[in-house]
């Protein structure tokens, strides 16, 4: 069936663009304002811009069809530049359905199709599609006739994490670094527009005490950790997953809505993560890779907040391909310092920039304070001292496992077959000292890599990777062979 | 399951190679002299400057020229590697960073064969070969060398991995 999208696509399309264009026309507008109220001239030129674009989405919507059969989908596209695009049903990856507030608030929805290839976008990306016709869609892509009649049981599990869980996992996330990035951002854009109120602002506050400057910076710290833990919850509010006939349907957002559909075999690697917060809580934080444009780079949250301990059975009952694993393969000792050279190089020039600008900004009595910071390398020399230890690997049957851990633990779970290549890597300077790096890389260009190893440990795991990818040949045609022939 | 073992002889670089890379670093080099030299005349000529600038430049493109001109072509063909062990692709490389990249050939998607009139002058090739996770560049084999290796590749290629599923 060939068919268009929902003629709202062109609302949509139009309000886009639009909405990209909101700050020259309020430039414009605001600098009429400013002379002698709005003119002609703008108006007409708003009017015609508008138009245009009405006309654009609606020539876009006109020419944007899609062909659905057993074996593909095709899409048209293009006004002046004509596209075709056919993917085979059998190389799709993942099916995505996102809705940002616009769709939500129209009823329309995004429907995308994601297979290995390269380029970083959809492989389709059908916009403006009704909700309920997009859902219906992912399903007929998503069926195929080569599921076994003993599995069309209706049977489906769910889990979905609750609000509290949530916000416990934005708050013990640490990502306050990303929220400061974030608000350093914000501050960069406004103080564009108030800078003679900031520097005033400033002035001021120089001249309080150092206890009042403490109790604002704590305060603002505070802010921006909390906003951290609202974006978080935004994010991934009313998280809800399903399994139902090795399908696993993973959809989560307040606002924006994100629903991806995967086959369990088509997961690359699961990841475990957990910071040295949520380890002291006993919890960790799971994501899969998969081929998905709705995920962080390819990785797509699967839990959250998940006790280690209930791991186990949560996994046997959603990915049981994967399973806990005790890595015993130990990183080399003599690697360390190796790993923590650059690290600890990096924090003490960010340490000496911020006391160098301490130095020149801060009054004299305290100007001397950023040297507080250097008692931060110690703590981390300990803490990622221990932490190396846990750095390992490990494999079982056809299940790979490598643990990375500084001061956060990360441990990825790779089937054997899903590991598009495997390498080692050392600088030749660090060659003769029989050390490298373990690097796995998965479909869509993503490598995880832990080290050191050593190159012994190299050969004997190369060894149980190097072992066959090939389908067995079906058996000869003939009679049978048979005893002492 | 059967553990592959090393079926497969190392295979280096020819010395060709190293010629064909020192012509064409040295045909980009006297382009970017030449350009070097026109800017400077422009400087002095039109503009009325005394360009000591130009000195800096083209002392850092000198040195750049002399590395990758003297140096570096023979460490890579020192440090370049590569076999096929039954299914699988092996290379060794790197001028300071080793990589050892095993890649199963039942992965490989493309093989991307090309030369250039300096290669084909040598009777050189290079090959890329694309997986769904990256590529591998493969560059100034001997023609035969590469027919041979794209052949190996293209006979596992062909066939059915273990991992065909259909979402």
């Amino acid at each position: 069936m060939t068919r268009r999208v929902h003629p709202l696509f062109i609302l949509m399309t139009t309000l886009t663009h639009l909405r990209s264009l909101v700050i020259p026309i309020a430039v414009i507008l605001f600098n009429d304002l400013k002379n002698d109220g709005f003119g002609v001239y703008t108006a007409i030129g708003v009017a015609v811009v508008s138009l245009i674009i009405l006309l654009f989405g609606i020539a876009s919507w006109y020419f944007y069809t899609f062909t659905l059969d057993d074996q593909s989908i095709r899409v048209n596209k293009g006004i002046f530049r004509k596209s075709e695009r056919t993917t085979k049903r059998q190389r799709i990856e993942s099916i995505g359905i996102n809705q940002n507030v616009l769709e939500r608030l129209l009823g329309l929805a995004t429907l995308t199709v994601e297979t290995s290839s390269d380029g970083g976008k959809p492989e389709v990306e059908l916009k403006g599609v009704r909700l309920k016709f997009a859902k219906q869609l992912k399903s007929t892509i998503g069926s195929t006739d080569q599921i076994d009649s003993s599995e069309h049981s209706s049977s489906s599990d769910t889990y979905s994490v609750s609000m509290t869980e949530l916000l416990l996992a934005g708050a013990l996330s640490g990502r306050i670094g990303l929220a400061l990035v974030g608000f350093g951002a914000v501050y960069q854009f406004i103080n564009r527009f108030i800078e003679k109120y900031i520097s005033q602002l400033f002035n001021e506050l120089l001249h309080l005490s150092l206890l009042v400057l403490v109790t604002i910076g704590l305060l603002v710290l505070v802010i921006i950790y909390i906003g951290s833990i609202l974006v978080f919850a935004l994010r991934y509010g009313s998280f809800q997953a399903t399994l139902h006939q090795h399908r696993l349907t993973i959809g989560y957002g307040l606002l924006n809505r994100t629903e991806v559909v995967f086959h369990q075999d088509k997961v690359q690697a699961l990841v475990i993560e957990e910071n040295w917060i949520k380890r002291r809580f006993k919890r960790a934080h799971l994501s899969l890779h998969i081929i998905s444009a709705s995920g962080e780079e390819e990785k797509l949250l699967l839990h959250p907040f998940i006790r280690v301990s209930d791991i186990d059975g949560f996994l046997e009952r959603f990915l049981p391909r994967f399973k806990q694993l005790v890595p015993e393969r130990r990183a080399a000792d003599r690697g360390f310092f190796y790993i923590v050279r650059w690290p600890l190089l990096g924090y003490a020039s960010l340490f000496l920039a911020v006391n160098g600008v301490l130095y020149f900004w801060l009054p004299e009595a305290i100007r001397y304070i950023g040297l507080v910071l250097f008692l931060f390398f110690p703590l981390y020399y300990v803490l990622a001292r221990s932490g190396y230890r846990h750095t390992r690997y490990g494999y079982e049957n056809d299940l790979f496992v490598l643990r990375k851990q500084l001061v956060n633990r990360e441990t990825i779970y790779a089937p054997r077959l899903k590991i598009e290549a495997f390498s080692g890597h050392v600088s030749r300077f660090l060659e003769e000292k029989s050390i490298l790096k373990f690097r796995i890389t998965l479909r869509g260009s993503t490598e995880f890599d832990a080290g050191y190893f050593t190159a012994t440990e190299f050969k004997e795991i190369l060894n149980w990777y190097q072992q066959t990818f090939l389908k067995p040949l079906p058996p000869v045609a003939g009679p049978e062979a048979k005893d002492g022939e | 399951m059967q553990a592959n073992h090393p079926t497969g002889e190392w295979q280096y670089l020819p010395q060709a190679s190293v010629t064909a890379e020192r012509q064409y670093v040295g045909i980009k080099y006297t382009i970017v002299a030449l350009l070097i030299g026109v800017a400077t005349v422009v400087q002095i000529t039109w503009l009325d400057l005394s360009p000591w600038w130009m000195w800096i430049a083209a002392a850092v493109v000198g040195l750049l020229f002399i590395l990758q001109f003297v140096y570096i072509p023979p460490i890579r063909k020192k440090y370049f590697k590569f076999r096929v062990d039954e299914e699988f692709l092996i290379v060794e490389s790197g001028i300071f960073i080793l990589h050892h990249v095993v890649t199963p050939l039942v992965k490989v998607q493309i093989i991307d064969t090309s030369s250039g009139p300096i290669l084909r002058r040598h009777e050189l090739m290079n090959m890329n070969v694309r997986t769904a996770s990256g590529e591998i560049d493969l560059h100034g084999l001997e023609v035969t060398q590469a027919k041979k290796l794209r052949q190996q590749i293209e006979r596992i290629a062909k066939l059915e991995e273990q991992e065909e599923e259909t979402l």
